[in-house]
């Protein structure tokens, strides 16, 4: 029974006690003045302390101009002058083969659990679909999952990568002695390094690696996927937004030089692991120039990539991606494919645009399309 | 529209397993709401809209927050003339 927001309108009215004429009204862009309250809003919702600053991040993430113009906006839903649910949208350009279409990011919902099972953050969805003529859903919790599924289009879920480095927390968890597992990690590390070697092969000369400060200008020129696939449309000034003026989330910009000439960049997060107990690192986003010589270059910036996480100490490096033409290279690279990952929903208003939005085998996503600042 | 016919238990329940988007066989009049994925918020909503669509039944946020089972919402069926027993 498919469901349409002119036909759960009046029940989703009836349910919070509000006039069904008032209820798209009572549904706004947040404006500045409105900043505070959603703070107070979110953090009676977060479990403890946000251990951001959560005022920074939305100032960050969004404008506050009340309209809902600008290119990211905070949604907020408003019941006798009290905020009780919020959603994030951020504007995105999707790139198709020859083509850039307009679509917006949701994310950050957020209802009052004490109207819980009401429906309000169904409404609230489909009231953007009436307003955004595509929507991709990429920050989620499992709860939501079965109602995002009857609200949106399923793709299937991100595949994630694993590639073990140093074997010490992992072997004091099964052996459960520390001195025994620091014995036995030193030959097992190096079997590690040794596959590495044998899968990476022969090793290019005058290869450099350093930490980059900025997103380099010409990263436009660079490619991260294949290029006939689906992608949200990356530019210099969006990476640095994203990722180098982030309030909430410190990445590492990598960047690997062949001579002086710029090879390709990684975008990665170190974090001290709490389930395994270990320094971890996670690539989120990757760009490299086309292939020549011969070399590989996803596999030549991915290798100079894991060999500076290494010397950084990191145990374990994490790829989560959506895209079944990467998976030779990593497998190449020593990942192991651990679990499915992130899920992804999109909605596309135009009939002729769901054929090939919905095509889960055309799409490119890195982790660093997701909303995944906040773990 | 308001459609005044009876329907059996198995059909309600048939009903049911529609609106709530799962198969008849996975519910009975003791399947309880947190044991059926689809009956969740939107759930709640289509379900009103449904039941005031069919049968003019109209549930108030009291009614609503009382059912917890398949039984509880063949109850209102019944306390509304619509269960053929």
């Amino acid at each position: 029974m498919k469901m349409t927001l002119e036909k759960i309108s009046p029940y989703l009215a009836k349910s919070l006690e509000i006039p069904g004429e008032a209820l798209a009204q009572c549904f706004t862009p947040a404006s500045r003045e409105d900043l505070d309250e959603i703070v107070r809003f979110r953090q009676t919702l977060f479990e403890g302390d946000a251990p951001w600053d959560d005022k920074s991040y939305l100032e960050w993430r969004y404008s506050f101009d009340g309209t809902g113009a600008e290119r990211n906006c905070i949604w907020i839903f408003r019941k006798d002058s009290e905020i009780i649910g919020c959603l994030g949208i951020e504007s995105v350009n999707l790139q198709l083969p020859g083509t850039l279409i307009p679509a917006c990011k949701a994310m950050d919902i957020l209802v009052d659990p004490e109207l819980d099972g009401r429906g309000l953050g169904a409404w609230m969805n489909l009231y953007l679909m009436s307003v955004y003529p595509v929507i991709i859903v990429v920050g989620s919790n499992k709860n939501s999952h079965s109602l995002l599924m009857r609200l949106f289009h399923p793709l299937s879920r991100t595949r994630m990568y694993k590639l073990p480095v140093r074997s010490g927390k992992f072997l004091q968890k099964i052996l459960k002695s520390s001195l025994l597992s620091r014995i036995v990690s030193v030959p097992f590390d190096l079997l590690l390094s040794a596959r590495r070697k044998l899968q990476w092969g022969r090793h290019e000369k005058g290869v450099s690696i350093r930490e980059l400060s900025v997103i380099p200008p010409y990263i436009t020129q660079l490619k991260s996927g294949r290029e006939d696939q689906i992608s949200i449309q990356r530019s210099p000034e969006y990476l640095t937004w994203r990722y180098v003026d982030n309030p909430r989330r410190d990445y590492t910009v990598i960047g690997v030089f062949v001579g002086e000439q710029l090879a390709g960049i990684t975008i990665c997060r170190l974090f001290f692991s709490e389930s395994s107990q270990q320094l971890e690192a996670t690539v989120l986003d990757w760009f490299f120039t086309e292939n020549g010589a011969g070399i590989n270059h996803r596999i030549l910036l991915f290798r100079e990539c894991i060999s500076f996480l290494i010397a950084r100490g990191v145990c374990m490096i994490n790829v989560e991606v959506y895209c079944n033409s990467c998976h030779d290279d990593f497998h190449q690279l020593g990942f192991i494919v651990r679990d499915e990952g992130l899920p992804f929903f999109i909605y596309a208003k135009d009939e002729e645009l769901r054929e090939r939005l919905y095509d889960e085998n055309r799409w490119f996503l890195t982790e660093g399309d997701f909303d995944t600042d906040m773990y | 529209m308001s459609e005044n016919t009876a329907m059996s238990t198995s059909e309600a329940i048939a009903w049911f397993a529609e609106i709530f988007e799962t198969t008849e066989n996975e519910i009975s009049s003791e399947t309880r709401q947190q044991d059926i994925e689809g009956w969740d918020s939107m759930g709640v909503l289509t379900l009103m809209a449904e039941l005031d669509d069919r049968f003019s039944i109209n549930l108030d946020q009291d009614e609503l927050e009382s059912i917890s089972t398949i039984n509880d919402l063949l109850d209102v069926l019944r306390k509304n003339n619509v269960l053929a027993e």
